[in-house]
């Protein structure tokens, strides 16, 4: 059971590829991979947290005012990620700008908040706050990975396209300008949601 | 009505935690990302003088900053002050065209709310520069619209108040790979050397729509190539930076004339 809460959105039940939600900030922070994987960490503590929290305030939580308590404790959780960013990685939350304050909005947050921690123990909510944000974070470094190379030549910065074959050198090759836009990351995300579901076999009902 | 004071109670233990949370990690890290902001600033200063920053340590480069940049503060009319100093003044940008004032910090959220900021003479404004002794050059702050965002920077005019030293951008969210070019080297080094005067008119330099080899070969000292595919971003850089750089134009003109 642990396992399966654990394993389960990573790739079967995927919150990008399979739910489709979260997928405004997989198409904005995308770009570059070091954005890309501080974003993921960042979401993964803030749904592990809010998951953990809300699920030990589960029973006291009163009914009628339950999402206001959920955004209450992840826009807490989300200003602090933004804080100690801009303490200690600044350069990094200054290219990140106002997606790391976007997580309080973002779906996958609110609904495994509300589906999952709500009604499921304190240990079982970290897991899958675990879960789902390794599950975003895979989609997001592949789709950052695939952008970056293309995008721009490089990988993590590091040039992985030698400069000499570029046409200003005097080369062939010329760096797909298309995969640093948002166009770009929609056409990559649909090509792995149609891999994935491919692979699984999952059709829309 | 027992529910419903569950209800309040709940919400406001729930907010003052929240509140008390936030409010001790936010004056417990202030003083980290202040010193952040405050060495952004510096770093793109020294930047903006012609060194490769990739190159320097954080240590270099507060070293390099406060062994030679003298920082001027002048008047609207571009008169030296000495009452107060960069330490003390802050950027506010007027949002409707992207251009900074400096003002001092306690008059930063009265200014805010002023409308015309422009005429406004109930708080005093006043024309920051940065002189670097190494590189005998004078930094000047500049702020303006592109397509999507405001873009800051600093443009480096040489000892002669005319030939461009060096410029930078330290904020803004232009397209990466269009707009977001003006980080690039190519595009920064290409000012290197043009002039902003011709004979005696403040031209500053014009970010051509297209190549540099377009435009009449008398133009070729005032401009640059422009960005392929970010004609607004160039057309904003160029508006803004003539309107920024005569601002401090009669004191250009005293140091070209010295």
């Amino acid at each position: 059971m642990a396992n399966k809460i654990l394993s389960d959105p990573l790739i079967d039940n995927n919150p990008i590829t399979k739910q489709v939600l979260g997928v405004c900030s997989a198409l904005a922070v995308t770009v570059k991979l070091e954005m890309a994987i501080v974003m993921a960490v960042a979401l993964t503590f803030v749904l592990t947290f809010s998951n953990l929290i809300i699920s030990i305030l589960r029973k006291q939580i009163p009914m009628n005012v339950r999402i206001i308590v959920q955004l209450v404790v992840i826009a807490t959780l989300v200003i602090l990620v933004d804080q100690v960013l801009q303490a200690y990685m600044y350069d990094i939350s200054k290219q990140l700008s106002v997606f790391v304050g976007l997580i309080i909005t973002n779906c996958i947050v609110m609904g495994r908040a509300d589906a999952f921690a709500m009604s499921n123990s304190p240990k079982d909510s970290i897991l899958d706050g675990i879960g789902n944000g390794v599950g975003y974070g895979a989609i997001l470094i592949v789709v950052s990975v695939i952008r970056e190379i293309l995008g721009t030549g490089q990988i993590y910065g590091y040039q992985l396209i030698p400069i000499s074959v570029y046409v200003e050198n005097g080369g062939w090759y010329m760096n797909n300008g298309l995969m640093l836009l948002a166009p770009g990351a929609f056409i990559v995300l649909g090509l792995l949601i149609w891999a994935q579901r491919a692979y699984t076999g999952y059709v829309e009902e | 009505m027992g529910s419903n004071l569950k209800t309040y109670i709940f919400m406001g233990i729930i907010t003052l935690i929240s509140s008390l949370l936030l409010s001790y990690s936010y004056s417990s890290l202030k003083q980290l990302t202040d010193s952040n902001i405050k060495f952004d600033i510096k770093r793109n200063i020294v930047k903006s003088a012609g060194y490769d920053i990739k190159e320097m340590s954080k240590d270099e480069i507060i070293q390099n900053y406060s062994d030679n940049i003298k920082e001027i503060i002048l008047d609207p009319n571009n008169q030296p002050i000495s009452d107060t100093v960069w330490d003390e003044l802050i950027g506010v940008e007027d949002k409707k065209n992207g251009l900074t004032y400096f003002v001092e910090k306690i008059n930063k959220i009265k200014f805010n709310f002023i409308e015309d900021k422009d005429n406004d003479t109930s708080i005093r404004k006043f024309l920051p520069l940065f002189y670097h002794n190494n590189k005998k050059a004078y930094i000047i702050p500049i702020s303006g619209k592109g397509l999507w965002s405001t873009l800051f920077g600093f443009i480096a005019i040489g000892e002669d108040g005319n030939t461009v030293k060096g410029i930078t951008f330290y904020k803004h969210k232009e397209t990466p790979g269009l707009g977001g070019e003006v980080d690039k080297k190519w595009f920064q080094n290409n000012f290197i050397g043009k002039k902003i005067f011709n004979n005696n008119d403040l031209v500053s330099i014009k970010v051509a729509k297209g190549a540099l080899a377009a435009l009449p070969e008398k133009d070729w000292n005032h401009a640059v190539d422009g960005i392929t595919g970010a004609t607004m971003t160039s057309q904003g850089l160029t508006d803004f930076l003539i309107r920024d750089l005569k601002r401090y134009e009669t004191f250009l003109r005293e140091v070209n004339g010295e």
